[in-house]
């Protein structure tokens, strides 16, 4: 059963790492997630995210002399340290980079376009857990802003919640639980995962334990407590804290059936008001298990659910009138008709031309007029740009606005498991 | 102990109550009784100090006076009114760790005796056998749910007749029916959320969705200690919604100090769902600012408001109303004084430009105006985030000016929906009917777009 579970993980996850730029030893200024203070200016040693498109973004962190390569040419940190956040920091780039990719359509003869300075740019953004899903390097299949963004919300997680994470994974839903949460304990089975997960947490200025040691000093975002831990053999108990007092359970894990009885245990969770828990699972035999787990452990109100969520793009749909075509159809055969008298008239002109027998070539004469029958290319009716590159949008043409979802969507991530127990009804006076 | 408002039911406070029917409804704790129609009625202090999300069963005492019941035979609406006001006995279940309204397993149990439907003739009404009156007799007299279900079923000639499944239905129709009891919870955005969806209320709020409103407010980035820019014309939902990520409740969090401000339409807005939010008004006022648009888009400046002052109060000028100490001031001149901060604080907050960590946007106004007007509020590289009920405006709004302007990066229009499912082992499959539209989020980010031109 788990190694299925392990193999869906494997298959589904679609995009490749991207390439990372923050060393392993480094430590940015903390608070790189936390608002800005009003200034809002990039300072050195700042971890910043580096959107280049809509595909890739980049985390890094800025060094007085380091460099970083685009597809848009190379940038220096010093350009970037002193803007303000959300800055468009911009270049032109040289014409050998530009012309790259042509030089071997030079070859083939295609004519190329003036030798024009393209513009390339990037923006510098502060990192938020949303971008940071976007950017993050994948360890695992990572749990998304639809789906997250519904757990925080139906699990009523805010600014008082202590919440438990079990399976950290890439941490991508720990960010976004740390955000909106009092304290995260977060639990991971393996164990450079979990090395990894932690030194980014620590980059981040997430840890609790720093908070003690007086390296960060904001008690709400340094909150995450981060344990190596198989919680269906171990449980949830941790050295750190006496009493988690949780609040609220996420379950990413392949067998949530197996760490279910673990949080009945005192001191896990908070026994005198109402906990939630929602347990992720990609497929349908995992969530029968878990139901079945979680009525065997008292746990009431079992809903399960399926997020669907969708991404749209905003495109054009050029505007093309019947009318028009017609136009251009009556304005062709016209021509047509036009050509074949001409085309007679040229025959005629050719057979004097011959039995006139004059070496010289007169340009302005009939024959020259009558070959190149054509008319212009910009005064042929064209309205729907026939033959041309038009790029959508452009002024000349009419367009309506039309939403085009993306090429791939995810049909399916997890179903997801949500339930409810208060342990001991206690009575408050 | 004291009780804890936030996980226990506390006095004076609203709270939603869940009826075995999956309605919902918003009672507040300081009325002495209250009722719950044909489910019961019950003293609100007994109910007091217990968590949220336990379920209560009212308990009355079961009449045998048979001679009572002949002389009251009439059931106009008046004694079942009547019937309604005796409060009944709270019982809290005490040993039961998760606390729901569905039907519980004895009753199921004890009812079962049939396998097949094979000999079930369709009746209708005609295989009860009991008469209206008859039940009303029954639920007049008190009788406990499981045995008017009890009687219910051994006078339907039919019921032995079901296949096990439909018996189940069945029973789960009835317990429904006459069950007493009922569930506390808080009055969270959620739950209100919840209670407007039964009410069929979400015009109120815009018809949004549980898993929109989320969506929204992670993209928002909401966190306990920013200051969010707010457009809400979902009657104070909205507001609270973000006022619960950040605060959760407490109220008395130093180390947690972000503020919200709101633009309005009109001068005093219309926020009637933020009262149920159990807040204090010295709280709300501490975090919340209202700006109407003519206060934020048109502000007058310190020298104006003087002047204003001097025309309203009969040439006052307010510097002499400054310079009284302040145990010495009369009342009324503590309420000009009072008016005139207040539009300077106005003033302040029209001027805080690249302040404001998310512009989170509900609004009837036509969009474009909006994001044009109010983006230079935001800091730049923070997030605007727009929700409305169809695509369209928010297509028109990300062609016809954010991908035109190179000052909005990422712009992407999204849709979310939540497709929940029949939980029963053995028996999971999607709902037959679910919501179909809970609207549309565009999300993009304030950046600082730079004219190429100047880079030669």
């Amino acid at each position: 059963m788990s190694e299925n579970v392990e193999e869906f993980h494997a298959e589904a996850s679609p995009t490749p790492a991207p390439a990372i730029e923050i060393k392993n030893h480094e430590l940015p200024n903390p608070g790189s997630f936390v608002h800005t203070s009003d200034d809002n200016i990039v300072k050195e040693n700042d971890l910043v995210l580096i959107y280049i498109s809509k595909t890739n973004i980049r985390p890094l962190v800025l060094h007085k002399d380091g460099r970083m390569n685009t597809k848009y040419g190379t940038f220096l940190h010093s350009e970037i340290i002193g803007k303000e956040y959300g800055s468009q920091i911009g270049k032109y780039m040289n014409s050998n980079q530009v012309n790259r990719g042509r030089k071997h359509q030079k070859k083939n003869g295609v004519q190329e376009e003036d030798d024009e300075k393209k513009f390339g740019f990037i923006h510098v953004l502060k990192p938020t857990p949303e971008l940071w899903t976007l950017s993050l390097p994948h360890r695992t299949q990572i749990v998304y802003t639809f789906d997250s963004s519904y757990i925080t919300e139906r699990m009523q997680i805010n600014s008082l919640s202590n919440v438990l994470e079990a399976g950290t994974g890439s941490g991508s839903l720990s960010h976004q639980f740390s955000r909106s949460c009092k304290r995260l304990f977060t639990y991971e089975f393996h164990e450079v995962r979990k090395q990894q997960a932690e030194l980014e947490f620590k980059q981040h200025g997430l840890l609790y334990q720093d908070f003690l040691d007086g390296k960060v000093k904001d008690k709400n975002s340094a909150n995450i407590i981060i344990n190596h831990r198989d919680v269906c053999k171990d449980g949830f108990l941790v050295d750190q804290v006496e009493n988690i007092n949780g609040d609220a359970v996420f379950l990413d894990l392949p067998a949530p059936w197996e760490a279910i009885p673990h949080l009945n245990k005192p001191g896990v969770l908070n026994q005198n008001k109402q906990v939630r828990i929602c347990c992720f699972s990609p497929c349908f035999e995992q969530v029968d298990k878990t139901i079945e787990a979680l009525e065997e452990n008292g746990w009431g109100g079992i809903e399960m659910v399926e997020i669907q969520g969708r991404n749209f793009e905003g495109r054009k749909r050029m505007v093309k009138y019947i009318d028009d075509a017609v136009k251009v159809l009556s304005d062709q055969k016209e021509r047509r008709n036009l050509g074949a008298v001409n085309y007679k008239k040229l025959k005629k002109a050719r057979q004097d031309f011959e039995n006139k027998n004059v070496t010289e070539i007169d340009e302005s004469s009939d024959l020259k007029r009558y070959k190149t029958n054509t008319t212009p290319k910009d005064e042929k009716f064209n309205p729907f740009g026939k033959g041309l590159r038009i790029k959508e949008g452009d002024t000349k043409y009419q367009w309506s606005n039309v939403a085009k979802i993306e090429s791939e969507i995810k049909s399916h991530t997890s179903y997801l498991t949500f339930a409810l127990k208060i342990f001991n009804i206690d009575r408050q006076e | 102990m004291a009780i804890d408002h936030i996980t226990h039911i506390g006095k004076d406070n609203y709270i939603i109550i869940q009826l075995p029917n999956d309605l919902y409804k918003i009672y507040h704790t300081g009325t002495e009784v209250i009722h719950l129609g044909k489910y019961g009625s019950f003293y609100s202090k007994d109910i007091i100090g217990y968590p949220y999300g336990t379920v209560f069963d009212i308990a009355y005492d079961e009449k045998n006076d048979t001679a009572d019941v002949v002389l009251n035979h009439n059931f106009t609406k008046k004694s079942k009114k009547e019937q309604q006001h005796q409060p009944g006995i709270i019982k809290p279940r005490l040993n039961d760790t998760s606390q729901t309204l569905e039907i519980t397993e004895d009753i199921l149990v004890e009812n079962f005796n049939s396998e097949s439907n094979k000999l079930l003739i369709d009746k209708g009404s005609e295989a009860q056998k009991l008469k209206t009156s008859d039940i009303e007799l029954l639920k007049k007299n008190n009788v406990n749910t499981s045995k008017i279900i009890k009687n219910i079923i051994t006078n339907n000639e039919n019921f032995n007749l079901k296949t096990k499944q439909s018996q189940e239905k069945y029973l789960v129709r009835k317990f429904k029916k006459f069950s007493k009891c009922f569930k506390v919870e808080r009055c969270s955005p959620q739950n209100i959320l919840k209670f407007l969806m039964d009410k069929n209320d979400m015009i109120r709020i815009n018809d949004i969705s549980l898993e929109s409103m989320g969506l929204q407010l992670n993209l928002s980035n909401i966190q306990s200690n920013g200051n969010y820019l707010l457009m809400d014309e979902t009657g104070g939902f909205l507001i609270y919604s973000v006022l619960e990520r950040m605060y959760g409740g407490r109220e008395d969090d130093e180390t947690k100090n972000g503020t919200i401000t709101v633009i309005t339409e009109t001068e005093h807005p219309q926020l009637d769902l933020l009262k149920y939010s159990n807040y204090s008004e010295e709280f709300l006022k501490k975090t919340i600012k209202y700006l109407s648009v003519m206060e934020i888009l048109k502000p007058q400046n310190e020298e104006e408001i003087a002047a204003e002052f001097k025309l309203l109060n009969q040439n006052l000028d307010i510097n002499d109303l400054k310079k009284i100490e302040k145990d010495k001031l009369t009342p009324l001149q503590q309420r000009k004084l009072n008016w005139y901060n207040k539009q300077v604080q106005i003033y302040q907050i029209s001027q805080n430009f690249n302040h404001y960590d998310a512009f989170v946007v509900q609004t009837d106004f036509e969009l474009k105006d909006c994001i044009q007007r109010f983006h230079k509020f935001i800091k730049p590289g923070c997030p605007i985030v727009v929700f409305c009920k169809f695509r369209e405006p928010l297509l028109d709004l990300s062609n016809e000016y954010l991908m035109k302007s190179n000052n909005y990066l990422n712009v992407k229009i999204m849709q979310t929906y939540c497709r929940p499912y029949q939980t029963k082992r053995g028996k999971i499959h999607p709902l037959m009917t679910m919501k179909s539209n809970g609207g549309w989020l565009l999300s993009c980010y304030r950046v600082l777009g730079i004219d190429p031109s100047d880079y030669i």
